[in-house]
């Protein structure tokens, strides 16, 4: 039933997220609505490759040949590639924010209203 | 080894030094760019005989057979698109050089940066290096929006960066499904694990894909990004988003499709298309300002290669390839004008009440041909393609070609109403006009050239595109020379 669990987390992290991402109007909340949102999909992706009563995928010395009881190396390995992509977007965002605050003095979303049509 | 893979570490490598380089040296930096796009561009001709003779060509990174390994798979049709976003690179760094008058190395920086997410889409046979490169893509673009860190850039940028970075999630949640179901990320595997899977999940998986993909290439409803991005950009960079990365996007949509899951899905393909279609053309009747005009149209142009190859490939690829063409014309001339005229006005009010006694004539002859193109004049490359669609649209559903006709007559109002005020008024206002280097000139010139060939002799473009119609209408080739079978 633990792998159940984490699967059903992983669906609500998602449906906050997005939740966040559309009804706040601080930009910052907006951009922690994405954070929220990318970690319910890392949480899919890692609890897709468990197994139950698995250990982790390192080989302790040349004779281990349990390699069936492992779980899987390859979901964690894109999720820490997407770990980084979205820090690097994350860090873009939070420099965009602060120029938007310079220039517009105010981080409301409903403020940003300069490009019509 | 693939010839044309070279592009991507080459323009890595630019990407890195240019910075670096950037403080000793200022004037290397276009110099390192131009060098890079152009061994890119040099690396993908060569690529052309060797797929000619094995359909499609393959290589493992790191030497990690199939289908464990990352893939990386050049057929017929990633060959065309790796051919046009290496040009339309090469010819928007070769205009930057002079268009663009500050922070030197950030802009190249970036443009090697948004080049190698494109190759990367363009090249790759695994889902997951796919959303990778998506995201270097994205990545870049967002920066690039907020180049001139205005207040109009900066709120085009941020809006880009929010709802692009949701889009490409759901790219992510989609491969994380697919691993789920499958097993496996390489496209050729998951071909073949799909014929056989029947799981509820499968549309789902789908439609997540078509999703985020369909934000990357401004289809209704997801394209309203587009216009504000195109306002706020520098104009290089705004013919590469209108034109490469259009061509990038449509062709990993393309690849899912017709590839990985082995569907045509006509109908709704069909209907996206007229919907987008229209929905272009109208909106950019409205517009004054001309970016956002000719954004509008390439919305517009998109949503006619959703139709063409709903119902015939050949139309479907000819026209992706037109259209960027095309798209890059238009971009590109604009900003010729606008540094003609030493003005960074793109109202075209604004841009009406200009002299232009003795503007360089190259600029209205490259503009008129783009527009012409777009619209489906005779005798220019627009018009082959688009006549592929009536014919092929006749057969299908009549009322699908008189909307298709109908969205043609509107482009060409709206690029008529665009000429006419842009370069045509008889304004009083004086400025100082500023001559225009070969460096701007010569891509325009180029294609345009490219423009009128496709047109007068159309039937080559349709016999090629035919060839490469044919690799994709069945995946057995690919998957067989991916796997090793």
């Amino acid at each position: 039933m633990m792998i159940a669990y984490s699967y059903i987390t992983a669906v609500i992290l998602i449906a906050l997220g997005t939740y966040t991402l559309l009804a706040k109007e601080n930009l910052i909340k907006k951009i922690i609505g994405l954070g929220i949102f990318t970690d319910g999909i890392h949480l899919l992706l890692i609890s897709i490759g468990y197994k139950k009563e698995g250990i982790a995928p390192i080989i302790p010395d040349i004779s281990f040949h349990h390699f069936g009881a492992m779980v899987d190396p390859l979901p964690q390995a894109l999720v820490l590639t997407s770990i980084v992509i979205d820090l690097s977007l994350t860090a873009l965002a939070l420099v965009l924010i602060i120029e938007i605050h310079k220039k517009y003095g105010t981080i409301n979303a409903k403020h940003l209203r300069s490009l019509k049509g | 080894m693939i010839t044309s893979f070279i592009s991507i570490p080459t323009l890595l490598c630019a990407a890195f030094l240019i910075p670096v380089i950037g403080i000793y040296d200022k004037k290397l930096v276009p110099h390192i760019a131009l060098t890079a796009t152009l061994i890119s561009f040099i690396s993908s001709l060569l690529t052309i005989e060797p797929v000619l003779e094995n359909k499609v060509l393959v290589d493992y990174m790191g030497g990690w057979m199939a289908p464990y390994g990352i893939a990386i798979a050049v057929d017929s049709f990633s060959l065309m698109i790796i051919i046009l976003i290496t040009f339309t690179g090469f010819l928007a760094a070769m205009f930057s050089v002079k268009y663009i008058k500050t922070s030197h190395a950030e802009y190249y920086s970036l443009l090697c940066l948004l080049l190698v997410g494109l190759l990367g889409i363009a090249h790759t046979g695994d889902l997951f290096n796919l959303f990778v490169f998506l995201e270097i893509t994205s990545i870049s673009s967002y920066a690039l929006t907020a180049f001139y860190t205005e207040k109009t850039s900066i709120e085009a940028s941020i809006k880009y960066l929010i709802m692009g970075a949701f889009a490409t999630s759901l790219v992510l949640l989609a491969t994380a499904l697919t691993y789920g179901l499958t097993g496996t990320l390489n496209m050729a595997d998951l071909a073949v694990r799909l014929s056989t899977i029947t799981s509820p999940a499968v549309p789902v998986i789908l439609g997540l894909f078509l999703t985020g993909l369909a934000f990357k290439s401004a289809i209704v409803p997801l394209h309203a990004w587009k216009p504000d991005v195109m306002q706020a950009t520098p104009v290089p960079i705004g013919s590469l988003f209108a034109s490469a990365s259009i061509a990038a996007s449509l062709y990993a949509i393309i690849r899912i499709l017709y590839t990985v899951f082995n569907m045509q899905l006509t109908l709704i393909l069909l209907i996206a298309g007229t919907i987008t279609m229209l929905l272009g053309a109208i909106l950019a009747m409205q517009q004054d300002n001309i970016l956002r005009l000719l954004a509008y149209s390439a919305i517009s142009q998109v949503g006619y290669i959703l139709i063409a190859f709903a119902t015939d490939t050949t139309s479907g690829i000819y026209h992706l390839f037109n259209v960027t063409i095309i798209e890059a014309l238009l971009f590109l001339s604009i900003g010729a004008f606008m540094i003609n005229a030493n003005t960074r006005e793109t109202s075209m009010a604004g841009l009406n009440r200009l002299s232009k006694h003795n503007y360089n004539k190259i600029i209205p002859a490259a503009f008129l041909t783009g527009a012409l193109a777009n619209a489906g004049i005779p005798l220019l490359n627009g018009f082959s393609s688009k006549w592929l669609i009536y014919t092929t649209t006749l057969d299908i559903c009549p009322l699908l070609t008189i909307a298709a006709v109908l969205t043609s007559v509107l482009t060409l109002a709206y690029s008529l109403k665009a000429y006419h005020l842009i370069f045509r008024g008889r304004g009083k206002a004086d400025n100082a006009l500023k001559n225009l280097d070969i460096t701007m000139l010569l891509p325009l010139i180029t294609l345009t050239i490219i423009c009128i060939y496709f047109g007068i002799f159309a039937s080559q473009g349709a016999l090629i595109s035919e060839k490469i119609a044919e690799s994709l209408t069945s995946n057995t080739q690919y998957i067989e020379t991916v796997l090793g079978i």
